[in-house]
């Protein structure tokens, strides 16, 4: 008698043991299936969130502007490079017919600020876009030419004038830590270098309109070239050394396609012009010269053919011949 | 016979499991056809938004857009795009597999449709056509024309 009833306790347990442990592998099961599927809406989020990006950037690249806030609705992480923007770091998006120069990488926003500034070559070549973290400041820091720094700070939208600052460097130094950048237009002192970059990024410009930046970053410096207002400005809203050259080459590939097409546009004039005052060879070998300074990276070989191809081009107009651009 | 009867509970058990397991797997299958249809069918409406957005930006690009001492205006410059059309091979991560044609209508020409873009898959399943009247100036005779740009996707 005893022995059946062990044989039917026994059997009790068994069935206990037996459920819990169905119970925890269906529940398992369905916690599993409802993780993976919140991350898939989350993943479908982030890609509607980025080509929202795109499609705003597209519209705001037709035309010099100052988008005071792109809203995203919610919060969202973003890490822009020079040909793609991420969005929490799960779902990429190519941004591939735009020049942006961005803060790389925001934190929990948002809103973003977009700027639009035409990019000059003699002709228009493209409008950069500059995209701001709305938590990002930018001191431009004089020393000697406050007319240049301020002239760039005049040239700025309204809008941008709560994230950039002017100011000498007794004046940046006492700024707060945070998330800072302070663009130098003097060669600064290593002391003068520490404290600043103890409190944010730093990035040297000369001041002209063309010339050499440098950016410091843990120490070393890296040096890279600039001309015109454009890239300037993208210096000074780009995040790193490799973001601002990558979307300079970006630049300098859509210039060396400009000169191409102005230079086939040009030899093209030239066979069909009726007045022997129309020379087109001296701007097609001008816009041969460019489109090769740009295909290199040969920044001063650009600047040196900017104002002698507006001269010629205006010369054409001037005797009543048909402008290459 | 309680060994029977305890067979019969065991045989039981297995039998609902097994049907269980037939239904979860049945109505799995069904959602992710259905998750992966709506993936495709955003995907697909986002390919189509790009389509019809870019019948207006392809005039407002640089590379065709005319530019009078160095200001842009608001048309298509017909050199620009003849040369354009040399180069515009490179431009597949922009315009994938489509057919971007200029035609000349208003007054006649002797020109003939300018092919700016053309890249076309193996297989076609669809395609979308959309178009629009645009101004074009002739540098050769210093006139403006009325052109038709017409944009061909295919699938």
């Amino acid at each position: 008698m005893l022995r059946l009833d062990n044989k039917k306790g026994q059997g009790i347990q068994f069935n206990w043991i037996y459920v819990v442990l169905a119970g925890a592998i269906i529940l398992g099961f369905f916690s599993w299936f409802i993780v993976r599927y919140i991350d898939l809406q989350n993943t479908k989020l982030d890609a509607k969130v980025a080509r929202n990006i795109d499609s705003n950037l597209l519209a705001l690249k037709s035309a010099s502007q100052f988008k005071p806030v792109i809203d995203l609705g919610d919060s969202f992480d973003f890490d822009f490079f020079c040909d793609s923007v991420t969005v929490n770091s799960k779902y990429t998006q190519k941004i591939n017919d735009k020049i942006i120069f961005s803060s790389g990488h925001i934190t929990k926003t948002r809103n973003l600020y977009v700027w639009t500034y035409g990019l000059d070559a003699g002709f228009f070549v493209d409008n950069l876009l500059y995209i701001i973290d709305p938590k990002q400041k930018y001191y431009l820091v004089y020393d000697k030419d406050k007319d240049f720094v301020q002239t760039l700070y005049d040239r700025m939208p309204n809008g941008l004038y709560d994230n950039v600052f002017i100011s000498d460097y007794s004046g940046a130094s006492l700024s707060p830590v945070g998330k800072n950048k302070f663009i130098l237009f003097f060669e600064p002192s290593r002391e003068q270098l520490e404290i600043l970059s103890s409190k944010g990024k730093v990035v040297r410009i000369e001041p002209k309109s063309s010339g050499q930046i440098t950016f410091y970053d843990l120490g070393t410096a890296s040096v890279d070239s600039f001309f015109g207002y454009g890239l300037l400005y993208g210096a000074v809203f780009s995040d790193s050394k490799e973001q601002y050259g990558c979307s300079k080459k970006r630049a300098l590939d859509k210039l060396n396609l400009l000169s191409n097409i102005y230079y086939t546009k040009a030899r093209n004039l030239a066979k069909i012009s009726r007045n022997p005052l129309c020379d087109y060879n001296t701007i097609s070998n001008l816009l041969k010269s460019l489109s090769e300074s740009s295909r290199n990276g040969d920044i001063s070989g650009v600047t040196k053919s900017i104002d002698p191809l507006a001269y010629e081009n205006r010369r054409l107009y001037d005797l009543s011949c048909e402008g290459v651009f | 016979m309680n060994n029977k009867k305890g067979q019969l509970q065991i045989q039981e058990t297995i039998l609902v499991i097994f049907i269980f397991t037939i239904i979860l797997l049945i109505g799995l299958t069904v959602f992710y056809r259905y998750t992966i249809d709506s993936i495709r069918a955003d995907q697909e409406r986002y390919e189509d938004f790009k389509f019809k957005v870019g019948i207006s930006s392809i005039p407002s690009m640089s590379e065709i857009k005319c530019s009078f001492l160095g200001e842009q205006k608001e048309c298509i410059d017909l050199d620009k795009a003849i040369a354009f059309s040399i180069y515009s091979k490179d431009y597949f991560s922009l315009f994938g597999y489509s057919n971007i044609t200029l035609y000349l209508v208003y007054p006649g020409s002797v020109h003939k449709p300018v092919l700016i873009y053309y890249r076309k898959p193996a297989v076609v399943r669809q395609s979308q056509i959309i178009s629009t009247p645009v101004l074009v100036y002739d540098p050769e005779y210093a006139n403006y024309k009325i052109g038709k740009l017409v944009l061909v996707r295919y699938k």
